[in-house]
């Protein structure tokens, strides 16, 4: 072989490796994969679930209201409705990113939420705390303030003070009704 | 690049398929551009947070110009249309690797871009351009080979880990996690996952046979070719299934992109 085969075949085979290395105890919150991530900026390094081990069946809705100069609270609006399954989505389904993005920074912003508070060990034992119980950092951590930002920059047509938002989460294959996960504060717009 | 017809063919399919995947990708964020817009769920003035290097400095200030608009228009217009001048055949040669290269270098750059909304396909996507990549520049058919049983390697990897992980969870065994996830309202199909709580007996049955189809996809470098491309098509089936049911859209393509790599890589044996 060529040197230049050699060395591809050095490249790939450490790329694999590492790949396989990486698929070990992935679940685990200090898995091998969560130390490696840190130094694949480029995300080379896959992590091979496909839906496993515990598949994201918890929908998670965005919702934000204002309170206007004069007091008055908005109604809830959902930030990005869920829409039902087409045919169509086999092929081209570009509603399915945000959908994703607001997936993954609720499970982020839980995760610090988790992080913050040692006592809670279940997946989600957050149901119902307010604004007022969440740990100070949780205020200036990455998953809040994106949160806060995509409800602060919707287009309004009044001009409301404050925004809060709140995420709710449903399980339509146990009661199926909303529960509420996480209320932010009320923050000035 | 001389390439013996099996590389060749292999190599030309991956391709189009990858190049068909990153347009319909970069279609899709285009397609909604207020969610790439820095008022959107992607500003790039919250995901650059997750790094003190992407907010302050001298690279913070150049990947400010590519991952904000109209920059960002740019850069996820570039993969159509590398694709649309390959499609008509209009590179050849070190121009045609340069073009490859440069669709790998964005697709990797949509990671950096992104840090949540992507899926295992994106990693797939990258994985696959990256290795094209090397192929062209290197150009022996010992290089090709090396990358398509690299690809292939890959894939199996990715029914494994995901087959054991499935495998170890009661609910994955007992049928319960398919039939809650495919109730989910981002990832199901209401009458599926209607259909699959309402009959347990065949949402164990499904899936089992999504555990045994990845758990041992291995075996098929010793299964007969009849057998072998049984279980190429059960693989691929499941990926439909899942574009159908799930919306992963995606996946379909990307995955099914590495299993010319895999066809290649039985042909060796």
């Amino acid at each position: 072989m060529a040197a230049s085969e050699w060395i591809l075949a050095g490249i790939l085979g450490a790329w694999l490796l590492i790949s396989a290395i990486g698929q070990i105890n992935v679940s685990e919150p200090r898995s091998v994969y969560q130390r490696i991530r840190q130094w694949d900026l480029f995300g080379l390094i896959p992590i091979w679930t496909f839906f496993a081990p515990r598949p994201a069946w918890t929908d998670y809705h965005l919702l934000y209201r204002d309170r206007l100069e004069d007091g008055t609270v908005s109604p809830w609006t959902e930030v990005v409705p869920a829409t039902g399954r087409t045919p169509v989505q086999a092929l081209w389904n570009p509603a399915k990113r945000e959908r994703k993005a607001i997936i993954d920074i609720v499970r982020t912003l839980t995760r610090e939420i988790q992080d913050g508070r040692g006592d809670l060990s279940e997946e989600f034992p957050f149901a119902g705390r307010t604004a007022q119980h969440l740990p100070a950092k949780i205020f200036t951590s990455l998953g809040y303030l994106a949160l806060l930002h995509v409800v602060s920059r919707i287009p309004r047509l009044g001009t409301p003070s404050e925004t809060q938002f709140l995420v709710m989460q449903t399980d339509v294959a146990e009661s199926g009704e909303p529960e509420v996960l996480i209320l932010s504060a009320f923050h000035s717009l | 690049m001389n390439l013996p017809a099996s590389q060749a063919d292999a190599i030309r399919l991956i391709e189009a398929i990858g190049l068909l995947g990153v347009t319909i990708s970069s279609a899709e964020w285009l397609a909604k551009p207020q969610q790439i817009r820095n008022s959107g769920v992607f500003s790039w003035d919250v995901c650059r947070l997750r790094a003190a290097w992407m907010v302050e400095g001298p690279i913070a200030a150049g990947l400010t110009v590519i991952f904000e608009n109209p920059g960002l228009t740019l850069l996820l217009l570039v993969r159509p249309a590398i694709a649309a001048v390959i499609a008509f055949g209009l590179a050849t040669g070190w121009m045609h690797a340069a073009l490859i290269t440069v669709v790998a270098l964005v697709t990797v750059l949509v990671r950096v871009r992104f840090p949540m909304g992507l899926d295992g396909s994106d990693q797939m996507a990258g994985i696959i351009f990256v290795t094209l990549s090397l192929i062209y520049w290197i150009g022996t058919p010992r290089a090709a080979q090396l990358g398509l049983i690299f690809l292939t390697l890959q894939l199996c990897l990715s029914y494994q880990a995901a087959g054991w992980l499935k495998l170890r969870e009661r609910g994955w065994r007992d049928g319960t996690y398919l039939a809650r996830v495919l109730s989910s309202g981002a990832y199901g199909h209401a009458a599926a996952g209607r259909y699959l709580t309402d009959h347990p007996s065949l949402s164990r049955m499904l899936s089992w046979s999504v555990i045994a189809l990845e758990t041992s996809f291995p075996i098929v470098f010793v299964l007969p070719p009849f057998a072998a491309a049984g279980l190429l098509a059960a693989g691929l089936a499941f990926h439909v299934g899942t574009g159908l049911l799930m919306g992963l859209n995606t996946f379909v393509i990307f995955f099914g992109a590495a299993y010319p790599a895999l066809a290649y890589s039985l042909g060796l044996l």
